[in-house]
Protein backbone atom coordinates (compact mmCIF):
# COMPACT_ATOMS: atom_id res chain seq x y z
CA UNK A 1 0.00 0.00 0.00
CA UNK A 2 2.73 2.45 1.02
CA UNK A 3 4.75 1.55 -2.06
CA UNK A 4 1.72 2.29 -4.25
CA UNK A 5 1.28 5.60 -2.45
CA UNK A 6 4.92 6.50 -2.99
CA UNK A 7 4.61 5.60 -6.68
CA UNK A 8 1.57 7.87 -6.98
CA UNK A 9 2.99 10.75 -4.95
CA UNK A 10 6.27 11.24 -6.79
CA UNK A 11 4.64 11.88 -10.20
CA UNK A 12 2.02 14.04 -8.45
CA UNK A 13 4.74 16.22 -6.89
CA UNK A 14 6.59 16.55 -10.20
CA UNK A 15 3.38 17.35 -12.11
CA UNK A 16 2.40 19.93 -9.50
CA UNK A 17 5.73 21.72 -9.73
CA UNK A 18 5.41 21.87 -13.51
CA UNK A 19 1.84 23.19 -13.24
CA UNK A 20 2.92 25.71 -10.58
CA UNK A 21 5.46 27.22 -12.93
CA UNK A 22 2.90 27.73 -15.72
CA UNK A 23 1.26 30.92 -14.55
CA UNK A 24 1.13 33.38 -11.70
CA UNK A 25 -1.77 34.81 -9.83
CA UNK A 26 -3.68 37.58 -11.53
CA UNK A 27 -4.99 40.53 -9.57
CA UNK A 28 -6.76 43.55 -10.90
CA UNK A 29 -4.53 46.52 -11.69
CA UNK A 30 -5.12 49.65 -13.74
CA UNK A 31 -3.30 49.52 -17.08
CA UNK A 32 -4.50 52.69 -18.85
CA UNK A 33 -7.18 55.35 -18.71
CA UNK A 34 -8.91 58.07 -20.70
CA UNK A 35 -8.20 60.89 -19.90
CA UNK A 36 -4.70 59.51 -19.57
CA UNK A 37 -3.03 58.93 -16.20
CA UNK A 38 -1.23 62.18 -15.23
CA UNK A 39 -2.11 63.54 -18.67
CA UNK A 40 -3.38 66.95 -19.78
CA UNK A 41 -6.47 67.37 -21.97
CA UNK A 42 -7.60 70.49 -23.82
CA UNK A 43 -11.30 69.66 -24.09
CA UNK A 44 -13.50 68.77 -21.13
CA UNK A 45 -13.99 64.98 -21.05
CA UNK A 46 -17.58 63.73 -21.08
CA UNK A 47 -16.64 60.24 -20.06
CA UNK A 48 -13.96 58.54 -17.95
CA UNK A 49 -12.77 55.12 -19.11
CA UNK A 50 -10.40 52.88 -17.17
CA UNK A 51 -8.77 49.68 -18.44
CA UNK A 52 -7.56 46.86 -16.21
CA UNK A 53 -5.38 43.80 -16.70
CA UNK A 54 -8.32 41.48 -15.99
CA UNK A 55 -12.08 41.68 -16.32
CA UNK A 56 -13.28 43.93 -13.49
CA UNK A 57 -16.37 42.95 -11.55
CA UNK A 58 -18.69 45.86 -12.32
CA UNK A 59 -20.91 45.16 -9.31
CA UNK A 60 -17.98 45.85 -6.96
CA UNK A 61 -16.60 48.77 -8.98
CA UNK A 62 -17.13 52.49 -8.97
CA UNK A 63 -15.45 55.54 -10.45
CA UNK A 64 -15.54 58.92 -8.70
CA UNK A 65 -14.14 62.27 -9.74
CA UNK A 66 -12.78 64.87 -7.36
CA UNK A 67 -11.93 68.46 -8.25
CA UNK A 68 -8.82 70.25 -6.95
CA UNK A 69 -10.88 71.86 -4.15
CA UNK A 70 -11.98 68.35 -3.01
CA UNK A 71 -15.57 68.73 -4.23
CA UNK A 72 -16.98 65.61 -5.84
CA UNK A 73 -18.16 65.87 -9.45
CA UNK A 74 -21.38 64.03 -10.26
CA UNK A 75 -20.87 61.01 -12.51
CA UNK A 76 -23.26 58.43 -13.91
CA UNK A 77 -23.18 54.98 -12.34
CA UNK A 78 -20.17 52.89 -13.33
CA UNK A 79 -20.72 50.52 -16.24
CA UNK A 80 -18.76 48.15 -18.44
CA UNK A 81 -16.63 50.13 -20.91
CA UNK A 82 -15.95 49.60 -24.61
CA UNK A 83 -14.55 46.14 -23.90
CA UNK A 84 -14.79 43.64 -21.04
CA UNK A 85 -11.51 44.81 -19.49
CA UNK A 86 -12.76 48.35 -19.00
CA UNK A 87 -15.11 50.43 -16.90
CA UNK A 88 -16.64 53.78 -17.74
CA UNK A 89 -18.64 56.58 -16.14
CA UNK A 90 -20.10 59.66 -17.82
CA UNK A 91 -19.52 63.18 -16.51
CA UNK A 92 -22.72 65.04 -15.73
CA UNK A 93 -22.25 68.68 -16.77
CA UNK A 94 -19.11 70.40 -18.04
CA UNK A 95 -15.83 70.38 -16.17
CA UNK A 96 -14.06 73.63 -15.42
CA UNK A 97 -10.33 73.93 -16.14
CA UNK A 98 -8.15 72.53 -13.36
CA UNK A 99 -6.64 69.42 -11.86
CA UNK A 100 -8.88 66.41 -11.20
CA UNK A 101 -8.40 63.18 -9.28
CA UNK A 102 -10.09 60.01 -10.48
CA UNK A 103 -10.77 57.60 -7.62
CA UNK A 104 -11.68 54.06 -8.48
CA UNK A 105 -12.63 50.87 -6.71
CA UNK A 106 -12.78 47.50 -8.41
CA UNK A 107 -12.27 43.79 -7.90
CA UNK A 108 -11.44 40.81 -10.06
CA UNK A 109 -12.40 37.16 -9.91
CA UNK A 110 -11.35 36.64 -6.30
CA UNK A 111 -13.47 39.51 -5.01
CA UNK A 112 -10.52 41.29 -3.36
CA UNK A 113 -11.39 44.96 -3.48
CA UNK A 114 -8.72 47.23 -4.96
CA UNK A 115 -8.71 51.00 -4.68
CA UNK A 116 -6.62 53.45 -6.59
CA UNK A 117 -6.48 56.97 -7.94
CA UNK A 118 -4.81 59.01 -10.64
CA UNK A 119 -4.87 62.62 -11.79
CA UNK A 120 -5.40 64.49 -15.01
CA UNK A 121 -5.44 68.18 -15.85
CA UNK A 122 -7.97 70.04 -17.99
CA UNK A 123 -6.20 72.99 -19.64
CA UNK A 124 -8.15 74.37 -22.62
CA UNK B 1 -1.09 43.37 10.80
CA UNK B 2 -2.15 41.53 13.94
CA UNK B 3 -2.23 37.78 14.33
CA UNK B 4 -4.71 37.90 17.22
CA UNK B 5 -7.90 36.50 15.70
CA UNK B 6 -11.03 38.62 15.99
CA UNK B 7 -14.56 37.22 16.21
CA UNK B 8 -14.95 37.28 12.43
CA UNK B 9 -11.77 35.26 11.94
CA UNK B 10 -12.84 32.70 14.55
CA UNK B 11 -16.30 32.34 12.99
CA UNK B 12 -14.75 31.97 9.55
CA UNK B 13 -12.42 29.26 10.90
CA UNK B 14 -15.46 27.59 12.50
CA UNK B 15 -17.11 27.55 9.07
CA UNK B 16 -14.06 25.88 7.52
CA UNK B 17 -14.02 23.30 10.29
CA UNK B 18 -17.73 22.71 9.60
CA UNK B 19 -17.00 21.90 5.97
CA UNK B 20 -14.07 19.64 6.88
CA UNK B 21 -16.13 17.77 9.48
CA UNK B 22 -18.97 17.22 6.97
CA UNK B 23 -16.44 15.62 4.62
CA UNK B 24 -14.90 13.70 7.52
CA UNK B 25 -18.30 12.36 8.67
CA UNK B 26 -18.85 10.72 5.29
CA UNK B 27 -15.37 9.17 5.26
CA UNK B 28 -15.65 8.06 8.91
CA UNK B 29 -18.94 6.30 8.21
CA UNK B 30 -17.32 4.32 5.41
CA UNK B 31 -14.43 3.35 7.70
CA UNK B 32 -16.78 2.22 10.45
CA UNK B 33 -18.98 0.21 8.09
CA UNK B 34 -16.00 -1.53 6.56
CA UNK B 35 -13.90 -2.13 9.67
CA UNK B 36 -16.62 -2.67 12.26
CA UNK B 37 -18.44 -5.14 10.04
CA UNK B 38 -18.43 -7.96 12.61
CA UNK B 39 -21.92 -8.60 14.14
CA UNK B 40 -20.31 -8.19 17.58
CA UNK B 41 -19.46 -4.60 16.64
CA UNK B 42 -22.99 -3.83 15.40
CA UNK B 43 -24.33 -1.94 18.49
CA UNK B 44 -21.21 0.22 18.71
CA UNK B 45 -21.28 0.82 14.94
CA UNK B 46 -24.93 1.88 14.89
CA UNK B 47 -24.46 4.20 17.88
CA UNK B 48 -21.35 5.69 16.29
CA UNK B 49 -23.10 6.26 12.95
CA UNK B 50 -26.00 8.01 14.73
CA UNK B 51 -23.48 10.21 16.52
CA UNK B 52 -21.80 10.91 13.15
CA UNK B 53 -25.05 12.35 11.85
CA UNK B 54 -25.36 14.63 14.87
CA UNK B 55 -21.78 15.81 14.48
CA UNK B 56 -22.28 16.45 10.74
CA UNK B 57 -25.44 18.44 11.52
CA UNK B 58 -23.72 20.56 14.18
CA UNK B 59 -20.79 21.18 11.85
CA UNK B 60 -23.05 22.11 8.94
CA UNK B 61 -24.79 24.72 11.12
CA UNK B 62 -21.49 26.57 11.52
CA UNK B 63 -21.11 27.12 7.78
CA UNK B 64 -24.00 29.58 7.17
CA UNK B 65 -22.77 31.67 10.13
CA UNK B 66 -19.29 31.83 8.59
CA UNK B 67 -20.79 32.75 5.22
CA UNK B 68 -22.62 35.69 6.75
CA UNK B 69 -19.36 36.85 8.36
CA UNK B 70 -17.71 36.65 4.91
CA UNK B 71 -20.52 38.67 3.35
CA UNK B 72 -20.34 41.32 6.06
CA UNK B 73 -16.57 41.65 5.63
CA UNK B 74 -16.92 41.97 1.86
CA UNK B 75 -19.71 44.56 2.20
CA UNK B 76 -17.54 46.56 4.62
CA UNK B 77 -14.76 46.66 2.02
CA UNK B 78 -17.13 48.48 -0.35
CA UNK B 79 -17.64 51.44 1.96
CA UNK B 80 -16.54 54.75 0.53
CA UNK B 81 -15.73 57.83 2.59
CA UNK B 82 -18.67 59.06 4.63
CA UNK B 83 -20.81 55.96 4.05
CA UNK B 84 -22.08 53.59 6.69
CA UNK B 85 -22.63 49.88 6.19
CA UNK B 86 -26.10 49.20 4.87
CA UNK B 87 -28.23 47.32 2.41
CA UNK B 88 -26.55 48.97 -0.60
CA UNK B 89 -23.16 47.38 0.21
CA UNK B 90 -24.71 43.94 0.84
CA UNK B 91 -26.62 44.17 -2.45
CA UNK B 92 -23.44 45.16 -4.33
CA UNK B 93 -21.49 42.28 -2.81
CA UNK B 94 -24.21 39.75 -3.60
CA UNK B 95 -24.63 41.01 -7.18
CA UNK B 96 -20.95 40.43 -7.97
CA UNK B 97 -19.17 37.33 -9.28
CA UNK B 98 -17.82 36.90 -5.74
CA UNK B 99 -21.43 37.05 -4.52
CA UNK B 100 -22.45 34.31 -6.96
CA UNK B 101 -19.76 32.10 -5.40
CA UNK B 102 -21.02 32.92 -1.90
CA UNK B 103 -24.60 32.10 -2.89
CA UNK B 104 -23.44 28.74 -4.29
CA UNK B 105 -21.71 28.09 -0.93
CA UNK B 106 -24.97 29.00 0.81
CA UNK B 107 -26.90 26.42 -1.23
CA UNK B 108 -24.28 23.74 -0.46
CA UNK B 109 -24.39 24.68 3.25
CA UNK B 110 -28.20 24.51 3.32
CA UNK B 111 -28.01 21.11 1.64
CA UNK B 112 -25.52 19.94 4.30
CA UNK B 113 -27.86 21.08 7.09
CA UNK B 114 -30.90 19.39 5.50
CA UNK B 115 -28.95 16.15 4.97
CA UNK B 116 -29.29 15.69 8.74
CA UNK B 117 -33.01 14.88 8.37
CA UNK B 118 -32.57 11.40 6.80
CA UNK B 119 -29.50 10.65 8.99
CA UNK B 120 -31.97 9.70 11.79
CA UNK B 121 -34.15 7.14 10.01
CA UNK B 122 -32.06 6.33 6.93
CA UNK B 123 -28.40 6.95 7.73
CA UNK B 124 -27.27 5.64 4.32
CA UNK B 125 -29.33 8.37 2.62
CA UNK B 126 -28.10 10.99 5.08
CA UNK B 127 -24.49 9.95 4.41
CA UNK B 128 -25.00 10.15 0.64
CA UNK B 129 -26.63 13.58 0.88
CA UNK B 130 -23.91 14.83 3.26
CA UNK B 131 -21.34 13.47 0.80
CA UNK B 132 -22.94 15.42 -2.04
CA UNK B 133 -23.11 18.54 0.14
CA UNK B 134 -19.45 18.07 1.12
CA UNK B 135 -18.41 17.91 -2.54
CA UNK B 136 -20.56 20.99 -3.16
CA UNK B 137 -18.88 22.86 -0.29
CA UNK B 138 -15.41 21.88 -1.50
CA UNK B 139 -16.23 22.98 -5.05
CA UNK B 140 -17.76 26.31 -4.03
CA UNK B 141 -15.48 27.46 -1.17
CA UNK B 142 -12.65 28.40 -3.56
CA UNK B 143 -15.04 30.61 -5.56
CA UNK B 144 -14.67 33.47 -3.07
CA UNK B 145 -10.93 33.42 -2.49
CA UNK B 146 -7.45 33.68 -3.93
CA UNK B 147 -8.00 30.41 -5.83
CA UNK B 148 -10.11 32.39 -8.34
CA UNK B 149 -7.13 34.58 -9.19
CA UNK B 150 -4.37 31.99 -9.61
CA UNK B 151 -3.46 30.27 -12.89
CA UNK B 152 -4.54 33.49 -14.67
CA UNK B 153 -8.03 33.17 -13.22
CA UNK B 154 -8.68 29.78 -14.85
CA UNK B 155 -10.72 27.00 -13.26
CA UNK B 156 -7.47 25.18 -12.43
CA UNK B 157 -7.22 27.36 -9.32
CA UNK B 158 -10.72 26.41 -8.18
CA UNK B 159 -9.94 22.74 -8.81
CA UNK B 160 -6.76 23.08 -6.75
CA UNK B 161 -8.72 24.74 -3.93
CA UNK B 162 -11.40 22.04 -4.02
CA UNK B 163 -8.75 19.28 -3.81
CA UNK B 164 -7.20 21.15 -0.85
CA UNK B 165 -10.51 21.20 1.04
CA UNK B 166 -11.51 17.60 0.27
CA UNK B 167 -8.05 16.32 1.22
CA UNK B 168 -8.04 18.35 4.46
CA UNK B 169 -11.52 17.01 5.23
CA UNK B 170 -10.43 13.40 4.65
CA UNK B 171 -7.49 13.96 6.98
CA UNK B 172 -8.45 16.38 9.77
CA UNK B 173 -12.23 16.16 9.37
CA UNK B 174 -12.19 12.36 9.63
CA UNK B 175 -9.79 12.53 12.58
CA UNK B 176 -12.11 14.95 14.40
CA UNK B 177 -15.11 12.68 13.84
CA UNK B 178 -13.26 9.47 14.74
CA UNK B 179 -11.87 11.07 17.92
CA UNK B 180 -15.51 11.61 18.94
CA UNK B 181 -16.97 8.21 17.99
CA UNK B 182 -14.21 5.57 17.79
CA UNK B 183 -14.30 4.85 21.52
CA UNK B 184 -18.08 4.33 21.63
CA UNK B 185 -19.69 1.01 22.60
CA UNK B 186 -18.97 -1.61 25.25
CA UNK B 187 -15.50 -1.78 26.73
CA UNK B 188 -15.31 -5.40 25.62
CA UNK B 189 -13.60 -5.56 22.25
CA UNK B 190 -13.13 -1.79 22.14
CA UNK B 191 -9.36 -1.99 21.86
CA UNK B 192 -9.60 -4.23 18.81
CA UNK B 193 -12.30 -2.04 17.22
CA UNK B 194 -10.31 1.15 17.72
CA UNK B 195 -7.13 -0.49 16.39
CA UNK B 196 -8.85 -1.64 13.19
CA UNK B 197 -10.49 1.66 12.41
CA UNK B 198 -7.41 3.74 13.26
CA UNK B 199 -5.27 1.43 11.13
CA UNK B 200 -7.54 2.05 8.14
CA UNK B 201 -7.65 5.78 8.89
CA UNK B 202 -3.84 6.02 8.79
CA UNK B 203 -3.79 5.27 5.07
CA UNK B 204 -6.57 7.79 4.41
CA UNK B 205 -4.76 10.39 6.55
CA UNK B 206 -1.54 9.85 4.64
CA UNK B 207 -3.28 10.41 1.29
CA UNK B 208 -5.25 13.38 2.67
CA UNK B 209 -2.21 15.05 4.26
CA UNK B 210 -0.13 14.59 1.09
CA UNK B 211 -2.82 16.08 -1.15
CA UNK B 212 -3.48 18.93 1.34
CA UNK B 213 0.21 19.82 1.41
CA UNK B 214 0.66 19.51 -2.33
CA UNK B 215 -2.39 21.57 -3.31
CA UNK B 216 -1.59 24.11 -0.57
CA UNK B 217 1.98 24.60 -1.76
CA UNK B 218 0.73 24.92 -5.33
CA UNK B 219 -1.87 27.55 -4.41
CA UNK B 220 0.52 29.41 -2.13
CA UNK B 221 3.31 29.41 -4.72
CA UNK B 222 0.92 30.78 -7.33
CA UNK B 223 -0.43 33.49 -5.04
CA UNK B 224 2.88 34.63 -3.58
CA UNK B 225 4.74 34.62 -6.88
CA UNK B 226 8.32 34.81 -5.58
CA UNK B 227 10.48 33.68 -2.68
CA UNK B 228 11.19 37.33 -1.84
CA UNK B 229 7.46 37.95 -1.34
CA UNK B 230 7.29 34.95 0.97
CA UNK B 231 9.22 36.82 3.65
CA UNK B 232 8.61 40.35 2.41
CA UNK B 233 4.80 40.48 2.57
CA UNK B 234 2.14 39.92 5.24
CA UNK B 235 0.54 37.26 3.05
CA UNK B 236 3.85 35.43 2.61
CA UNK B 237 4.68 35.51 6.31
CA UNK B 238 1.23 34.21 7.34
CA UNK B 239 1.55 31.54 4.65
CA UNK B 240 4.84 30.47 6.23
CA UNK B 241 3.10 30.32 9.60
CA UNK B 242 0.40 28.14 8.06
CA UNK B 243 3.05 25.92 6.56
CA UNK B 244 4.68 25.63 10.00
CA UNK B 245 1.34 24.61 11.56
CA UNK B 246 0.82 22.11 8.73
CA UNK B 247 4.24 20.57 9.34
CA UNK B 248 3.40 20.37 13.08
CA UNK B 249 0.06 18.65 12.47
CA UNK B 250 1.60 16.31 9.90
CA UNK B 251 4.48 15.52 12.28
CA UNK B 252 2.05 14.63 15.04
CA UNK B 253 0.06 12.52 12.57
CA UNK B 254 3.26 10.70 11.61
CA UNK B 255 4.00 10.14 15.33
CA UNK B 256 0.50 8.66 15.77
CA UNK B 257 1.03 6.44 12.79
CA UNK B 258 4.56 5.20 13.43
CA UNK B 259 4.75 5.24 17.26
CA UNK B 260 1.29 5.25 18.81
CA UNK B 261 -0.45 2.86 16.43
CA UNK B 262 1.98 -0.04 17.04
CA UNK B 263 1.46 0.47 20.79
CA UNK B 264 -2.28 0.42 20.23
CA UNK B 265 -1.95 -2.89 18.42
CA UNK B 266 0.03 -4.17 21.40
CA UNK B 267 -2.87 -3.08 23.62
CA UNK B 268 -1.06 -0.31 25.51
CA UNK B 269 -1.51 2.88 23.53
CA UNK B 270 -5.20 3.72 23.99
CA UNK B 271 -4.79 6.74 26.29
CA UNK B 272 -1.73 7.94 24.42
CA UNK B 273 -3.60 7.84 21.10
CA UNK B 274 -6.52 9.85 22.49
CA UNK B 275 -4.22 12.52 23.86
CA UNK B 276 -2.15 12.62 20.72
CA UNK B 277 -5.21 12.74 18.43
CA UNK B 278 -6.74 15.64 20.38
CA UNK B 279 -3.42 17.50 20.35
CA UNK B 280 -3.29 16.99 16.57
CA UNK B 281 -6.84 18.38 16.34
CA UNK B 282 -5.85 21.35 18.51
CA UNK B 283 -3.03 22.15 16.11
CA UNK B 284 -5.47 21.57 13.23
CA UNK B 285 -7.80 24.20 14.75
CA UNK B 286 -4.86 26.63 14.92
CA UNK B 287 -4.16 25.84 11.28
CA UNK B 288 -7.75 26.77 10.37
CA UNK B 289 -7.51 30.06 12.29
CA UNK B 290 -4.31 30.94 10.43
CA UNK B 291 -6.09 30.03 7.16
CA UNK B 292 -8.99 32.30 8.12
CA UNK B 293 -6.51 35.18 8.60
CA UNK B 294 -4.71 34.33 5.36
CA UNK B 295 -7.81 34.53 3.16
CA UNK B 296 -8.49 38.10 4.23
CA UNK B 297 -5.00 39.34 3.31
CA UNK B 298 -4.29 40.81 -0.10
CA UNK B 299 -1.85 38.91 -2.29
CA UNK B 300 1.74 40.27 -2.29
CA UNK B 301 2.08 43.46 -4.30
CA UNK B 302 -1.50 44.53 -3.61
CA UNK B 303 -1.15 45.69 0.01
Amino acid sequence: MLRTLRRALVPAVVASLVVASLAWAMHTTLTKALPAIDGTVTTAPTELTLWFNERPDVALSNIRLQAADSTMITLSSTAVGPDTLSLKASVRGTLAPGKYTVLYRTAGNDGHVMRGKYQFTLQP
Amino acid sequence: MTLIPDTGTLLRAAGYSGALVCIGAVAARQLLRRHWADPVDAPAREAAIRRLGQIAFGAALLIPIALFVELRAQAAQLLDEGESLGRAQYDMALASRWGAGLKAQGVAALFAVLAWVPWKGRPWLGARLTGLAAVGLAATFPLTGHARAIFHGSWLGVLCGAVHIIAAGLWLGTLAVLASVAWMGDAEGRGSRVTRVIGAFSVLALIGASCTGLSGVLTGYQTVGSFAALTGSDYGRVLLLKLGCLVGVAGLGAYNWRVVQPRLEAGTGDGLLRRSAWTELGLGALLLIVTAILVTLPAPGLE
